[in-house]
């Protein structure tokens, strides 16, 4: 630990010891939507005269230490118009700044020429932004638009297949993504498994993907950070948004609470698929109930200049069941309270408080017989952030974080014939915490460094069991040799590690630069799925005696050009990532209700690398990018694949992705996306095996991953019409046509091997059944069109 | 289990599983080498059995296995037990016992001999449950099944966790195997989870499993077998259900069923596959009005 602080120390020491010659002043303050108020993240303040500038950060806070004197002070953002005002900079200085958007406004003249040339000129690399309107552009699946699906249609990011949860980014596991929302994490992001996410994408502000050069501020996963942000909500005047379509609905609405100093949103949709149920005459759909629904809320109350208030919550549920006999149902809880301070000028802080719960119930009744199962994740946490804009050239990040974890890994209670019984899993306790410092530094014009460092440190708790495993043959089960009893409070495991984050730009001149990132990251807690798709009912465990934790390092590498007066970005980006105690299982393990779970566990090694090419236009009637990644992800695990390589299972070679969007008029805007990929990998056997009368599939070399299912291509298309509108009337609609895999593709989620069934009727001889032949068979999820309507609105 | 929830949970969202879809496609194979397989499963107290032997063939083959002829077959006791099994001339592969006795606790070992390669398996005999009853009875139509007769079975897991079954059944003198209710057929502790219902009757799905969703006719002949099993013959049953029912968004990896036949030289590369297992049986047989 005293290695931090004397650390911390040098980096102090190194960043303050420039610009003393001088009087400096401080111009601080917020940069800000003109027409709604919110926050606009990673807008630019820039001093042409000095050609320096810097970002607002994800609260919309910037500040610049300048020497004394008038100057002109020039704010962008993409997509908004241009401001330009000039102070004397006698003293320090707090204002804010308003935007406009480009195209809404009359009789102003647009400042042309300034660069948003973030790509080229921020020294983050291995991110990917989007925004909310680039997202509600993306063709829609069943008319709803999805914040992860249009995640992966970015370079570095695949899915296993259609429906199944979560996103893999740069070959890692979906459980190696952080999701936060408002700071909160995310441990289920799909609703009704993988087919969309919890995301209401009406109050959603902004999205930002990071898949390497990981700033130390964040940790706790392997792979990736996806920072989503809410809306605040109009602090200017009332506003309601919302959608009808196929499948759900959404409203939203926003307004000041205070005018401008407090506003809230409130957001929530659900689908109606159910509401159709009762009008069945089938005696068991009429009592079905699918359903899922979300709720977001936020808002915000700012005191001051200096403090501002914030609370968000998000609660979403998705529910099954039929009449009392069956119920299945999960849902994720996130509460974050937030506080932004201001020191002085320079010195801005966060403080951010949460609880995240993620939890389940499985329920089948009759009168004497039953089933009932729940399981859940809490976590409760405290995480203080600084940022000390030392001056335009050093900007220091620093804090702390910790998280309390209490695990529910299953309770049952089962009733047979009357008689009933209840099981739980002990519950289990952990406490990680993280300490970072991070510096942002420009060197020069051209070169800038982010370097910093994160100590994080893990402790499984008592009260629970210990359990001691024997040695065994890797690939099978292990012996349990002994299960103690640790008391509360005590040690059962604890863990510490040291990640250095270091990230470098070297501008090459104003189009072009270079840049390279490295990272190590730790992970603690672990996604037990051993299924193609992660399901809802699987458990997330804590690092323990037997659970190493998850570290990765990477390095990448990249080439970033901007063309034709910043119309264009592009990128070359290359990545080698490895990664060490990854979660295998054995053959036939048990994840679920398993006490001795741990003994089905193995651990190996991982390794991904790749590259990836990303040509984007961002302005004119045409927009959209062209993502191609080429990409390999390997594992080494003792005791599968005869402890050689092989293929993950979301192993994807090829990767392209075209998204178009098109504006034809004011009224049409047409898009499309198409994707190719290559085929995931699989199993595939080369015998069979008789075994009372069943056949069953072998493979005498013992392989995983030794085949490969077909490619996967599919073009989406969307059209939107918005009608002109009424001046007078403040209602605003637009109908979204879709159609999802357009040319009907029957794209392979995977291809499985069976015995045909003899399914007879009910006469007499044919109710024996008896498994004939062995054949293959391909499984997709969507193989047909699928066309979608959705009218929004907002007033 | 998990698979059939999620399923129900999926057709509920018809819109999705309707567009969703199996085919049936012809692949290519890697061609394998061909193993001993052995199919043993052996009963107390049950008169003449058979084990058999085969040599895996292609996965696709549409025959049955060859029979693997002229092994040398015996099943011995920690207690000294030691039976020698003949093979059938009339049908290569089949290697018979008159019958095994056994008491709970006594492990059994197969030895086969075969082709230069000497095999060996074991098998404990445990104490197991017996049927308490089996009878017809009437149920009125409910979600997906028509009114008409079925068949209430009553069992009951011993006190203490750690036992396993394996109900099977024969109508009108033919074995029923539903390989997509396989897993309702193998029970841990009268459940599907260890410890979870420990002594308590067999939970209702696995107690059903020996129904269809038709109802049963007038003078079908149902016989069930409740088979008291060791863990390993579980754990390879389980595997194996794993690996016949593998399809869909939540399959499971497709991975070799592990067995407990190992070749006694450990350096040799020849392996078999298959499992051998002792099993003490309660069965009866009900006549439907």
């Amino acid at each position: 630990m005293p290695r931090i602080y004397f650390l911390t120390a040098v980096l102090f020491f190194f960043v303050t010891h420039q610009g003393f010659s001088q009087t400096k002043h401080t111009i601080s303050g917020y940069i800000k939507d003109a027409a709604n108020g919110e926050m606009l993240i990673g807008a630019a303040i820039n001093v042409p005269a000095l050609k320096t500038g810097k970002v607002a950060n994800e609260y919309g806070f910037f500040s610049l230490s300048l020497p004394e004197g008038e100057y002109e002070f020039r704010i962008t953002y993409l997509g908004y118009i241009t401001q330009s005002k000039t102070y004397n900079l006698t003293t320090n200085l707090k204002v804010s700044f308003e935007l406009e958007e480009e195209g809404k406004q009359v009789g102003e003249v647009t400042i042309m020429g300034v660069k948003e040339d973030a790509n080229v000129k921020s020294v983050e690399m291995s991110v990917a932004k989007l925004d909310i309107k680039t997202i509600n552009k993306i063709p829609p699946l069943f008319g709803e638009v999805d914040v992860i699906r249009s995640i992966q249609l970015l370079p570095g990011v695949t899915t296993v297949g259609e429906g199944a949860s979560g996103f893999n980014v740069r070959g890692g596991a979906i459980d190696q993504n952080l999701i936060l929302l408002d700071e909160a994490p995310v441990y289920n992001s799909s609703h009704l498994f993988g087919f969309f996410s919890v995301f209401n994408p009406d109050a959603v502000k902004d999205v930002k993907l990071i898949k390497g050069g990981i700033p130390s501020q964040y940790g706790g996963r392997l792979s990736s950070i996806l920072d989503i942000r809410m809306k605040e909500g109009n602090n200017k005047k009332y506003e309601f948004n919302g959608g009808i379509g196929l499948l759900s609905s959404r409203f939203a609405v926003e307004g000041p609470l205070d005018s401008n100093r407090s506003s809230f949103i409130l957001a929530g949709r659900r689908t109606y698929f159910d509401l159709f149920f009762p009008l069945s005459s089938d005696a068991g759909l009429k009592s079905a109930v699918a359903y899922f629904y979300d709720l977001t809320a936020k808002a915000n109350y700012r005191f001051n200049e200096n403090n501002t208030l914030f609370l968000s919550g998000y609660f979403g549920r998705d529910k099954f069941g039929f009449g009392s006999a069956f119920g299945f149902e999960w849902g994720n809880a996130t509460t974050t309270v937030r506080w932004n301070h201001v020191f002085g000028e320079r010195l801005f802080s966060n403080l951010t408080a949460f609880y995240s719960n993620y939890d389940y119930t499985l329920n089948i009744s009759s009168d004497d017989d039953g089933f009932n199962w729940q399981s859940n994740i809490q976590n409760y946490s405290i995480k203080p952030e600084f940022t000390y804009f030392i001056n335009p050239s050093n900007t220091l990040t620093f804090g702390g974080q910790v998280i309390s974890y209490n695990f529910l890994p299953g309770k049952t209670s089962i009733k047979s014939n009357g008689d009933e019984i209840v099981n739980a899993l002990d519950r289990k306790y952990a406490l990680e915490s993280g300490l970072f410092v991070s510096n942002e530094q420009e060197i020069s014009k051209r070169l800038s460094l982010q370097y910093g460092l994160r100590y994080s440190l893990f402790n499984y708790l008592g009260p629970g069991s210990k359990l001691i495993l024997g040695d065994t043959t890797p690939g099978i089960q292990r012996p349990v040799k002994e299960i103690q009893t640790i008391a509360s409070g005590t040690s059962i495991a604890n863990y510490g590690n040291w990640e250095p984050r270091f990230s470098l730009k070297y501008e090459l001149n104003e189009q072009s630069s270079l840049k390279a990132s490295y990272n190590r990251m730790a992970q603690y807690l672990h996604l037990l799925s051993n299924t193609q798709a992660s399901i809802p009912l699987d458990v997330w465990a804590p690092t323990s005696n037997n659970i190493k934790p998850q570290i990765a390092d990477q390095i990448a590498a990249g080439y970033f050009r901007n063309l034709k007066n910043n119309a264009y970005e592009f990128s070359v980006e290359v990545y080698y990532k490895e990664m060490q105690n990854q979660i295998d299982y054995v053959d036939g393990a048990i994840l679920l209700l398993n006490k001795e779970l741990e003994a089905d566990l193995l651990s190996g090694k991982g390794r991904a690398y790749g590259l990836e090419l990303f040509l984007k236009k961002k302005k004119g009637r045409l927009t959209g990018w062209i993502s191609y990644t080429l990409a390999r992800t390997e594992r080494l695990v003792d005791g599968i694949n005869q402890a050689e390589w092989y293929p993950s299972r979301f192993d994807k070679l090829h990767n392209l992705y075209v998204v178009g969007m098109y504006q034809i008029n004011d009224q049409w805007n047409v898009s499309g996306n198409f994707i190719f990929s290559s085929g995931t990998p699989g199993t595939f056997p080369t015998n069979q095996v008789e075994y009372q009368g069943f056949v069953y599939p072998h493979n005498s070399d013992n392989k995983r991953n030794n085949y490969r299912i077909p490619s996967y291509s599919r073009l989406d298309l969307s059209a939107t019409y918005e009608p002109v509108a009424n001046k007078n009337r403040k209602w605003k609609g637009s109908w979204t046509f879709g159609v999802y895999n357009v040319y009907s593709r029957k794209n392979p989620f995977g291809i499985y091997f069976q015995q045909a069934q003899l399914v007879g009727e009910p006469a007499k001889a044919d109710r024996v059944f008896q498994p004939t032949t062995t054949e293959a068979v391909r499984f997709s999820v969507l193989g047909i069109p699928v066309p979608s309507v959705t009218y929004n609105f907002t007033f | 289990m998990k698979n059939t929830i999620l399923k129900t949970v999926l057709l509920l969202f018809s819109g999705i599983w309707l567009v969703s879809c199996e085919d049936v496609i012809d692949v290519n194979l890697d061609q394998g080498k061909s193993e001993l397989a052995v199919d043993a499963v052996v009963m107390f107290d049950d008169g003449p059995q058979t084990i058999r032997l085969t040599q895996t063939g292609p996965y696709f083959d549409k025959n049955k296995a060859n029979g693997a002829s002229g092994a040398s077959v015996r099943i011995t006791s920690n207690l000294g037990q030691s039976v020698v099994l003949v093979e059938n001339p009339a049908k290569p592969g089949n290697y018979q016992l008159d019958s095994l006795k056994g008491i709970p606790g006594e492990i059994f070992t197969l030895q086969i001999d075969f082709k230069g390669e000497t095999f060996e398996a074991t098998s404990t005999r445990v104490r197991g449950t017996a049927i308490d009853t089996l009878h017809p009875e009437f149920r009125k139509a409910e979600f997906r099944n028509k009114e008409g007769f079925f068949a209430n079975l009553v069992v009951k897991d011993s006190v203490g966790t750690g036992d396993f079954y394996w109900i099977r059944t024969k109508l009108n003198g033919m074995a029923n195997r539903l390989t997509n209710r396989l897993n309702q057929t193998i029970s841990a502790d009268g459940a599907f989870d260890l410890g979870t219902s420990d002594g308590l009757d067999f939970i209702y799905p696995i107690r059903n499993s020996i129904n269809l969703n038709d109802p049963y006719l007038t003078d079908d002949i149902l016989e069930v077998e409740v088979l008291s099993i060791d863990y390993e013959n579980f754990r390879f049953l389980r595997e194996m259900d794993r690996q016949l029912n593998n399809v869909g968004l939540f399959a499971n990896p497709i991975a070799n069923v592990k067995g407990n036949i190992k070749n006694i030289n450990p350096n040799s590369t020849t392996k078999a596959q298959g499992c051998f297992g002792v099993a003490r049986v309660s069965r009866q047989t009900i006549v439907f009005p």
